[in-house]
């Protein structure tokens, strides 16, 4: 048995007992299963984690999940549009919590609830389009993260050069999908995949300057419990 | 679907239309458990709750756009994928999500070393789960779409955007990537006897 001969056919191997192999490669790749214990076993390892997986279930979700799709369903075709104008008004309040944890003296949790059935929240009372409602909900977003960036600019010192360094790489990620999603909506206003990837990029930019704004206040307080928890991705 | 407006499944798209909480809880009861399956082996169990509201949120922001040109269940499915996949896309880089590379570190041990070693029994469920959790992005969202979810490469890689060689590589990746946490395992329980 070579080495050479072993490491062509492992490439093969998942194609080979998938029966996507062409006659010719099929009958190669069998040549040297019949010679080759060793790649033989690692074939019949693939199939079983094949055939495991195919066995695997659907798995029943925690009753609480649907208590909170109940309670932020929209009812009508007008407020879901609103949902997403809900969520990023209600970001205004989040970092306005977010402000004053870090500048209070006394130990105090960040206010990250969303109240998402909240419909228009605090947003104007007539919007004419679906685009100028979304306008508005990225507007909020916006609003939000410009002042969470604030609150963390002014502390950014206080955070590890290795922390600050891994979220600066997370939030460079993230605006890079916010960049192209807005230019795909540029092109394309009524592309709905464009649209959630924005706001799925927009929410996960204010969860990252949450928790920067979270370990910041947790690090002043000289709370290590809290920033241990916050940089090992858990919310205080 | 021939009589596609009499379809029970286009009836239950059009009351959850209306704002029937009911349908909406009858439409959430069938599906959810196959949704929250994807969700947990997609993204991990920590995440799983809140994309699991996620997609039911958009599924009913997006009901309108139902048809009929597929079963009810199909295209939440699709929309729990993409939803799945956003939140992927929004955490990863675009280098990390998927490399069409084959790892060589993935060689198993008889081709790097010339030894052998015992080979896979009955694999338990719970261990396939949590070695699932373990794999990079790119090649568990192949492998759970492929082996657990049962769709074709071409179909994966238009859902990916990547080319149908990647999905390939990337579900050969995924499985030798399990083999060797799975083997661990049995190793480790073998110490334990």
């Amino acid at each position: 048995m070579s080495l050479m001969d072993c490491t062509d056919v492992l490439e093969q191997l998942t194609a080979y007992v998938d029966g996507e192999l062409d006659r010719d490669g099929r009958a190669a790749v069998a040549a040297h299963l019949e010679t080759c214990a060793a790649c033989r076993d690692v074939a019949a390892d693939l199939a079983r984690v094949r055939d495991a997986a195919r066995g695997l279930a659907p798995i029943a979700p925690p009753p609480q999940v649907w208590a909170g799709i109940a309670a932020a369903r929209p009812s009508g075709r007008r407020q879901a549009r609103n949902q997403w104008m809900g969520l990023a008004a209600a970001l205004v309040l989040v970092t306005a919590g977010a402000y004053l944890v870090t500048r209070s003296a006394a130990p105090a949790r960040p206010v990250v609830s969303v109240d998402a059935d909240k419909g228009n929240g605090g947003a104007p009372a007539t919007v004419e389009t679906i685009e100028d409602e979304l306008a508005k909900a990225a507007e909020h977003y916006e609003t939000a993260i410009a002042q969470l960036e604030a609150v963390a600019k002014q502390d950014e010192k206080a955070m590890p050069a290795d922390t600050a360094a891994k979220l600066q790489v997370s939030l460079s990620q993230v605006d890079k999908y916010i960049a192209e999603s807005r230019a795909a909506l540029a092109t394309e206003p009524q592309s709905e995949p464009a649209r959630d990837t924005l706001f799925a990029a927009l929410r996960r930019k204010v969860e990252i300057l949450q928790q920067t704004v979270s370990l910041m206040g947790a690090m002043q307080r000289g709370d290590r419990e809290t920033a241990a928890k916050v940089m090992g991705g858990k919310s205080s | 679907m021939t009589d596609v407006h009499g379809h029970p499944d286009v009836q239950l798209a059009a009351r959850c239309r209306t704002g029937d909480a009911a349908a909406f809880e009858e439409l959430y009861k069938a599906h959810s458990p196959r949704l929250f399956g994807l969700a947990c082996r997609m993204v991990g169990r920590s995440h799983a709750e809140d994309l699991l509201q996620d997609i039911f949120l958009t599924a009913h922001r997006k009901l309108e756009k139902y048809r009929g040109e597929s079963s009810l269940g199909t295209w939440l499915f699709r929309v729990g994928t993409n939803v799945c996949l956003d939140f992927i896309r929004s955490r990863s880089s675009r280098n990390a999500l998927m490399t069409a590379e084959f790892d060589e570190t993935m060689a198993p041990e008889h081709v790097t070393t010339g030894k052998s070693g015992p080979v896979l029994g009955v694999i338990d469920r719970i261990d396939l789960e949590r070695a699932l959790e373990d794999l990079p992005p790119g090649c568990r969202a192949v492998f759970v779409l492929h082996d657990v979810e049962g769709f074709e490469h071409g179909e994966i890689a238009k859902m990916l955007g990547v080319a149908e060689g990647t999905s390939k590589s990337q579900l050969h990746k995924a499985r030798l990537r399990l083999r060797r946490s799975l083997r661990a395992e049995t190793h480790r329980g073998l110490e334990r006897v």
